[in-house]
């Protein structure tokens, strides 16, 4: 026994719980006469009681986003070696930050603070935090004269060695933050982070090697224009507002 | 969530905004992914196909009018992607038999600490039964299942989703029900798994 073929939509309705409208009343009358139909509504409406659908996936059970990123992202991603001379000159924006905030900012402010918080901390949050613990040693060095760096006295200065581990620990700081970023598609900030990285590396190796010329290259890197030309404007408004005594 | 939320989302994604895909594309996954684990089968294929479609969505963002909800024409970029990794494999090799492919299986058998283990491995069983029944299906027929049950859309949605009118959409899914609870019914009857006949 099988159902009316021109109530096989009514059926189906009927099984999804759409009950209303004048097709189902004319249907509730057809059913009470047709045992066809009456009892494949039965076997459907059982049926329907008795299925197993599989169990939807937990919230943060999938991640498509990195996979979906790295296809979208440009092919050509910045190698991470690069040349002294490089990273001098992208340190050379800090210059610019000296320039803009500098009058806001003292040029030497504390640069040991508590390592960057863990991956629980949100992305944004770190990203702005990074650039917040950067920026008093950006200052540092980069408004710091010439004849001071070149200085014995500074050399073996606990300035410059307080300056010098800063460094080295936010260099740590970035290479997590780094893939942290790209793995969410920020490239420009990743790129930004991965440029502060060099600088901070270079400072550090510097604190080892105790090396003057260095820090002369780097000091004449900071003169001319760079890296922080691409902070934009909306992050600068998260940098540390001026501290009491700032110059 | 706010539809004029997603209106904002919706259009700094269509300015590029990184953040904005990103926060597309991790609302909308979980749904991508269960439609695509209903069509295919399988959950490698479906994560494979869950990135397929959220690239060509974003590609194709710029395009995307809001004549339709969002998840309405990302259901739509779904079910055809499925289509076309059906079409690439054969229906019949991407319905392989439960025992070699636990893929569906390990979402039936998820276990809920709640849960009965024996009530779980039940509705494990139940499961693996239904998903081999869906071999039976037509496309057509599969597709209509998995998006009225499995996604739960109305027959409206389902038939903008699949552009077939709703009285097809209401054939299809009478013909999808009968034949799984035949073929279900047939497993039953050779294995003798199920008391209650249906």
């Amino acid at each position: 026994m099988t159902a009316c073929k021109e109530w096989e939509a009514a059926i189906s309705d009927r099984v999804m719980g759409d009950v209303e409208g004048p097709e189902q009343e004319q249907f509730s009358r057809h059913v009470e006469s047709c045992p066809g139909c009456s009892a494949e509504l039965a076997a459907q409406m059982a049926f329907q009681a008795s299925l197993v659908l599989p169990t939807k996936p937990l919230p943060g059970e999938l991640n498509a986003w990195p996979k979906v990123a790295r296809e979208l992202a440009p092919p050509s991603r910045r190698s991470r070696s690069m040349s002294f001379g490089m990273a001098g000159f992208l340190a050379a924006a800090m210059l610019v930050l000296g320039v803009g905030l500098g009058g806001l900012m003292v040029t030497s402010g504390p640069v040991d603070g508590p390592r960057l918080a863990e991956s629980t901390v949100p992305e944004e949050d770190r990203y702005l935090t990074f650039l917040e613990e950067a920026a008093p040693l950006l200052l540092a060095v980069a408004n710091r004269e010439t004849p001071e760096l070149v200085s014995a006295s500074f050399l073996g200065s606990e300035a410059l060695a307080a300056e010098q581990r800063a460094a080295e620990r936010l260099a740590g700081n970035a290479r997590d933050l780094i893939e942290q970023l790209e793995e969410s598609g920020r490239d420009r900030e990743a790129q930004l982070v991965g440029e502060l990285e060099l600088v901070f590396i270079q400072v550090a190796n510097l604190s080892r090697q105790q090396d003057a010329g260095g820090l002369r290259i780097l000091k004449a890197a900071i003169d001319n224009r760079g890296l922080l030309f691409q902070l934009t404007l909306e992050e600068l408004r998260h940098l540390p507002a001026p501290r009491d005594g700032g110059v | 969530m706010a539809n004029s939320d997603e209106q904002v989302l919706l259009g700094r994604a269509k300015n590029g905004d990184r953040l904005a895909l990103k926060a597309l594309v991790e609302r909308h996954q979980n749904d991508v992914f269960y439609l695509a684990l209903g069509l295919l089968g399988q959950r490698s294929e479906a994560e494979d196909a869950m990135q397929e479609v959220m690239i060509k969505a974003i590609k194709a963002l710029p395009r995307f009018r809001g004549d339709s909800g969002f998840a309405t024409w990302l259901y739509r970029i779904t079910h055809n992607t499925c289509l076309d990794h059906i079409r690439r494999q054969r229906w019949s090799q991407v319905t392989e038999s439960m025992d070699e492919n636990p893929g569906m299986a390990e979402h039936w058998a998820t276990p809920d600490p709640a849960d009965d283990p024996g009530r779980v491995t039940a509705s494990a069983e139940l499961g693996r039964e239904l998903m081999a029944a869906m071999d039976t299906l037509t496309p057509a027929e599969r597709s209509v299942f998995v998006l009225r049950q499995f996604q739960e859309l109305s027959t409206r949605e389902t038939a903008e989703v699949l552009s077939r009118a709703e009285g097809s959409v209401k054939n299809l899914l009478f013909r999808a029900m009968r034949k799984l609870r035949e073929a279900m019914a047939e497993f039953d009857d050779s294995t003798g798994h199920r008391e209650a006949s249906l």
